[in-house]
C-alpha cells in the first residue's frame, strides 16, 4: 500500500497536477476567509474549471479547495472576529480575543499549524479507513445497501438543526425529485407531465448548487440589509516564531490527537459537516480543561481544539465518500458529482477499480495541507485584502460561475433552469427552517435506494430478509435508535426551553 | 393554523396530485415491481409526514393561542427581490442574448442596484460586467473548451 502511495504521491507531483490542485488551495483559502462565501461555494465555482481536466487533475484541485478552504476560514475568524466559514466559527472564540491581545500572528499560526498536523493525523485513518470499510463494503448485498442508505438518510434527517419531522420530509422530497424521469431499472417515463426536459430526469449537480449557493447568497444579502457588514482589517503584524508556536501545540497533544479523533468522527458521520466538528472539539477540551475558566480570553488551547478538529473532519468525510459513495458533507457531495461527471461511480468498487484516482486523492489530501502552509506564509496579508470585496461586486460573479457550471454539464440550458428553481426552493427551504442536507443526500442516494430496493424484492420476496440479515439489520436497528435519539434530544431540549421561556 | 400547517396543506395537495398521476405510470409485465412502487411507497411517507406536520402545528398553536409576530423590514428583503428578479430575466435572456450581451448586463446591472445606484458608480459596474464576462467566456470557452449559450435574437 505505501509503494501505491508513493507512485501517487508522484502523480500528484507531477507539474499539470500539482500547479491545478496549488491553484485550487489557493481558491480555497480564499474562499474561505471571505465571509459567506464558504467552502462548498467555493468547490462549486471551481467545479465547472474542472470539467476539461482528467479525473485525478480534477479531484486533487477540489481536495486543494476543501483543504485550503479550512484554513482560510480561520484567518477571517481569528483576525476579524468573523468565521470565514461555519466550520471556523468555534475558532473565533479564542483567535479573536487573542488577536485583539496583540497576538495576530500567533493566533492565525496556531490555527493553522493545528489544522495541518490535525489534518495529517486523520490522513493515517482515511488511508487504512477508506481501503478497508470498501473492502467490508464489497460483500454487502442490496439489502444492506439498501440499509445502509436508509441509515444514511435517517441520521441526517434526524440529527439536523430544527424540527425532526421536517428533516424527514426534507430527505423524503429529495427521494421523490429522483424518481422524476426514466425508472431505473426499464428506463419508463415517470412525472415528466409530457415536458422535454423532464424526460431525462433532473440533473443532480444543478440542483445542488441551486440549493446550496442560491440560499446562501440570499441569506447573506439579507444579513447585509440588516447591517452586518464586514470590518476593515487593521494593520496588523502577523510575524511570529513558527518554532515556539509549534511547541506550543506539541506541548497539548492529548487536545490534539482527541479533537483529530472528535473531527474525523463527525466526518465520518454523512452531511454533519465541519461546523459541528470544531464547536464540539472546542466543547469537550474544555470540559477536559484544568483551566476552562480561561476559554474564550485568547488562549492556544481552544484554537489547536476547533481547527485540529476542522481538519480531520476531512479526512473523515473522505472516508465516506471513498468508501461507501456516501458524502460526509456538502463539499464532498460536489466531489461526489464530480466524480459521476469524470465517469467514476463512487461507492465500494472505487478504490479498487480506480486505484489511480482513489490513491491519487489521498496523496492529493497530504500534499494540499503542506501547500496551504506554503501559501499562507507568503501571501496571508493579502488575503486580508480580498475578504473585505464587497458583496454586490462578489454575488453577481458568484451566481454567473453558478449558471456556467451548471450550463456546462451538458450544455442545455435545463440545468439553469433546475438551478433557478431550486435556488428558489432552497431559499424558501431556509426561510421555513427546512433543512438543507437532507434533500441534497436524498437526491443523492434515491436512485440507489431504489436500484437495490427493487433488485432485493427481485431476489427474493421475503421482505424480513431486510431484518434477518445481520449486518442489514443492525443497520436498521441503527436507524431506528437514530430517530429514538433524536426525538429524545428534541423533547429533552423543549422541556429546557420551557422554564427559561 | 401558522406557517408550517399551510406548507403540509401545500405539500398535501402536491403528493395527492402526484399520487393521483401513479396510475398512469404504465406497468411492466417483466418485473413484478413495477416502476409505480418506489413513487409510491415515498408519497405515502411524504403524506404521513406531513400530517404528523400539521398536527404539531395544530398542537403547537392550541398550547401558544397568541403567536409571537415577528416583524419584516422590508428593506432587508430589497436586495434579495432584485436578484431573484434579475436573475430570472438574465435565465431568460441567456439563449436569446447569448452568454456575453446578457452576462454583461447581468453583472453590471445586479452590481450597481446592490450597491448604491448613484450614476457616477455605473462606468465602474459597466467594467466589472464586461471583464466578468469576457474574463470567463475566455477562459471556458477558448480555454477549457466549454460552449457556452449562444444568442438566437443576434445575428
Amino acid at each position: 500500500m505505501i509503494e501505491i502511495i508513493l507512485q501517487s504521491i508522484t502523480s500528484v507531483m507531477e507539474p499539470k497536477i500539482f500547479v491545478s490542485m496549488a491553484a485550487g488551495t489557493l481558491a480555497g483559502l480564499i474562499g474561505g476567509a471571505i465571509p459567506g462565501v464558504t467552502i462548498t461555494m467555493t468547490v462549486i465555482l471551481v467545479l465547472p474549471f474542472t470539467f476539461g481536466m482528467d479525473p485525478l487533475q480534477g479531484i486533487a484541485t477540489m481536495i486543494g479547495v476543501y483543504v485550503g478552504g479550512e484554513s482560510g476560514g480561520l484567518v477571517s475568524a481569528s483576525l476579524l472576529g468573523i468565521p470565514g466559514t461555519p466550520s471556523a466559527i468555534a475558532t473565533t472564540f479564542d483567535g479573536y480575543p487573542m488577536a485583539k491581545k496583540g497576538e495576530p500572528g500567533r493566533a492565525v499560526w496556531t490555527g493553522i499549524w493545528a489544522g495541518v498536523l490535525g489534518g495529517l493525523l486523520a490522513g493515517i485513518p482515511l488511508v487504512i479507513g477508506a481501503t478497508q470499510l470498501a473492502k467490508l463494503a464489497l460483500n454487502f448485498g442490496p439489502w444492506e445497501y439498501f440499509s445502509l442508505f436508509v441509515l444514511t438518510l435517517s441520521i441526517v434527517g434526524a440529527l439536523t438543526e430544527g424540527s425532526i419531522i421536517k428533516g424527514l420530509l426534507s430527505g423524503a422530497l429529495g427521494l421523490l425529485i429522483t424518481t422524476v424521469g426514466a425508472d431505473p431499472i426499464m428506463s419508463v417515463p415517470r412525472f415528466t407531465f409530457g415536458l422535454e426536459f423532464l424526460q431525462a430526469g433532473l440533473a443532480f449537480l444543478p440542483i445542488l448548487i441551486g440549493l446550496f449557493a442560491m440560499s446562501q447568497l440570499m441569506e447573506d444579502l439579507e444579513k447585509r440589509g440588516s447591517g452586518v457588514e464586514l470590518q476593515s482589517p487593521a494593520n496588523f503584524n502577523l510575524s511570529v516564531s513558527h518554532l515556539k508556536v509549534l511547541k506550543d501545540i506539541l506541548s497539548q497533544p492529548f487536545n490534539l490527537v482527541w479533537s483529530t479523533l472528535v473531527g474525523l468522527w463527525i466526518g465520518v458521520l454523512p452531511a454533519v459537516g465541519g461546523s459541528a466538528a470544531n464547536i464540539l472539539a472546542y466543547d469537550q477540551v474544555k470540559k477536559f480543561s484544568k483551566h476552562r475558566e480561561k476559554f474564550g480570553t485568547g488562549i492556544s488551547d481552544g484554537i489547536i481544539a476547533a481547527e485540529s478538529a476542522n481538519n480531520a473532519n476531512i479526512g473523515g468525510s473522505l472516508i465516506t465518500m471513498m468508501a461507501f459513495g456516501i458524502p460526509g458533507d456538502a463539499v464532498t457531495a460536489v466531489m461526489l458529482g464530480a466524480l459521476i461527471i469524470h465517469g467514476i461511480q463512487p461507492g465500494p468498487l472505487f478504490v479498487t477499480a480506480n486505484i489511480k484516482v482513489a490513491y491519487g486523492m489521498l496523496a492529493a489530501y497530504f500534499i494540499a495541507h503542506l501547500v496551504t502552509v506554503a501559501i499562507e506564509a507568503g501571501c496571508l496579508r493579502a488575503f486580508m485584502k480580498v475578504v473585505t470585496v464587497p458583496l454586490n461586486v462578489l454575488l453577481p460573479v458568484v451566481l454567473v460561475f453558478c449558471v456556467v457550471g451548471s450550463y456546462a454539464l451538458n450544455n442545455i440550458m435545463a440545468n439553469v433552469y433546475t438551478f433557478f428553481i431550486f435556488g428558489i426552493l432552497g431559499y424558501l427551504m431556509v426561510k421555513t427552517g427546512f433543512p438543507l442536507a437532507p434533500m441534497v443526500l436524498g437526491v443523492i442516494l434515491g436512485d440507489q435506494i431504489e436500484v437495490n430496493l427493487i433488485r432485493s424484492i427481485m431476489t427474493d420476496s421475503n421482505l424480513w430478509l431486510f431484518v434477518t440479515r445481520p449486518i442489514s439489520g443492525i443497520l436498521l436497528v441503527l436507524a431506528v435508535l437514530s430517530f429514538v435519539l433524536a426525538i429524545y434530544q428534541e423533547r429533552r431540549s423543549g422541556k429546557q426551553q420551557q422554564p427559561a421561556g | 393554523m401558522g406557517r408550517d400547517g399551510w406548507i403540509g396543506i401545500g405539500l398535501l395537495a402536491l403528493s395527492g396530485w402526484l399520487y393521483a398521476n401513479l396510475d398512469k405510470i404504465p406497468a411492466n409485465p417483466f418485473v413484478p415491481i413495477g416502476p409505480a412502487f418506489y413513487p409510491r411507497v415515498l408519497l405515502l411517507l411524504i403524506i404521513g409526514l406531513t400530517l404528523l406536520l400539521i398536527l404539531q402545528e395544530l398542537l403547537a398553536s392550541r398550547q401558544q393561542k397568541q403567536g409571537v409576530r415577528i416583524k419584516i423590514r422590508l428593506e432587508n428583503y430589497r436586495g434579495t427581490l432584485v436578484s431573484f428578479f434579475l436573475f430570472a430575466l438574465y435565465v431568460f435572456l441567456l439563449p436569446r442574448l447569448g452568454y456575453l450581451v446578457s452576462t454583461i448586463l447581468f453583472v453590471a446591472s445586479l452590481q450597481w442596484l446592490l450597491g448604491q445606484p448613484l450614476w457616477r458608480r455605473l462606468p465602474v459596474s459597466l467594467l466589472i460586467g464586461l471583464g466578468t464576462s469576457f474574463v470567463t467566456y475566455l477562459v471556458f470557452e477558448k480555454y477549457l473548451h466549454v460552449f457556452l449559450p449562444r444568442a438566437s435574437w443576434l445575428p
